[in-house]
């Protein structure tokens, strides 16, 4: 039976061990089985992309330890199967909120864009009024990272699966943030308007360096600067930040301002998935220092 | 006057399609003098504001904008300068990048 186990160490060995994670479960048929190590500590990084897996592929899933930590805070936040946005409230500790998901009829036709505008409000004040230390300090910078990259997911993932998840370690102080659809892909997004863009390593480039966005008509032929922005406001040092994007089998991540771009090799995963980690900072962040 | 708050039931201004509504709405209104109203409008994202002004600017509406909060007023700003940016279209060569390659 194979195991995953969920951890938190540097953010560099976090990324190997969601691949490592991935790749456990993308080896594995419809409708298998996987159990989780009861003894490791999640993290929405892990969380959200093997929710969206299992999910996708049917999988059953069991705990070593039914009565663990482990056990329970999954149960808390609602994994696998996550929680419409309309229906998430805080878990019972005060520092958990549950994994929200937008799918089937909410994320098609007219509904698609009230699901996905509802769960950008209901999760914003979800995240506010749950982790009150943020308020002050990050309103506005949620606020921005939560309206540009849903309204991408939106508009450019045609996923049929989106998710979010956030939480907050008040002992840390840190903030994480995790989005997720089962769509396309930047590589698929863009190549409708740049068919030249054929691999997801030129997608994921080509979106990081250049800015290059799908939006082509007269009016909206501007670059495509939410991702671009949202790495710089996580780029100030005080956040003391992670950021990790990665979109088929290439993404983009950094641990403050050390970034690599990350080649995924034979592993790719559905879709696009955003990470944001930061710490508290002592002063209010003031976004329009950062965005562009 | 257009109440933004009361028009979408929102405190944050988030999505293009809102502008577009938005702009719909001020074509069909035949008031040459017509304000949007922001009051209670806590905060507007940059591809509503850019959305809406890029509209706004290449039909050459006159629309005046009240009761912005800084916040709103600064993402208006913003949108101003992002609208006189140069489109992007993607680059002839590859992989002219700086950050190191790590393989998984």
């Amino acid at each position: 039976m194979p195991v995953i186990r969920l951890s938190n160490n540097s953010h560099w060995e976090n990324l190997n061990q969601l691949i490592s994670i991935l790749k456990t479960l993308h080896q594995l048929r419809d409708g298998d089985r996987v159990d989780i190590d009861s003894n490791g500590f999640a993290t929405p990084f892990h969380v959200v992309p093997s929710a969206c897996v299992i999910n996708r592929k049917k999988l059953t899933f069991g705990i070593s330890d039914d009565k663990s930590d482990m056990s329970q805070y999954l149960k808390i936040i609602q994994f696998p199967d996550c929680i419409s946005a309309k229906d998430a409230k805080p878990g019972v500790s005060g520092n958990y909120l549950p994994i929200a998901r937008i799918t089937g009829e909410e994320s098609v036709g007219a509904q698609r864009e009230k699901s996905y505008k509802n769960i950008e409000d209901q999760y914003r004040e979800l995240i506010l009024n749950c982790f009150g230390n943020l308020k002050d300090k990050l309103s506005n910078a949620i606020a921005f990272f939560l309206s540009e990259l849903i309204e991408n997911a939106k508009d450019h993932s045609d996923a049929e699966n989106f998710y979010i998840f956030a939480q907050y370690w008040p002992a840390l102080k840190e903030f994480e943030l995790c989005l997720m659809d089962d769509g396309i892909g930047l590589q698929g997004s863009l190549s409708k308007v740049h068919p030249q863009i054929t691999t997801d390593e030129r997608a994921v480039r080509e979106i990081i360096q250049r800015q290059l966005s799908a939006r082509i008509s007269d009016i909206e032929s501007l670059p495509g600067t939410g991702l671009a922005n949202t790495i710089r406001i996580v780029s100030n040092k005080e956040l003391q930040s992670t950021f990790t994007l990665l979109s088929g089998n290439f993404g983009y991540s950094c641990s403050n301002d050390y970034c690599k771009w990350v080649d995924l090799g034979t592993l790719a995963i559905k879709g696009t998935l955003i990470n944001i980690r930061i710490k508290e900072p002592r002063e209010r962040v003031n976004i329009f220092n950062y965005i562009q | 006057m257009i109440l933004l708050k009361e028009k979408f039931e929102t405190t944050h201004l988030s999505t293009r399609s809102m502008a577009r509504d938005l702009y719909n709405e001020l074509l069909q209104n035949e008031n040459q003098d017509i304000s949007i109203d922001f009051s209670g409008i806590e905060f507007a994202s940059r591809s509503f504001m850019v959305q809406l002004y890029s509209m706004l600017a290449k039909h050459r509406s006159q629309v005046r904008f009240v009761n912005m909060n800084e916040n709103v007023d600064q993402m208006y700003q913003l949108a101003i300068k992002a609208y006189n940016r140069p489109a992007v279209m993607p680059s002839q060569s590859k992989n002219n990048s700086s950050p190191e390659l790590l393989s998984l």
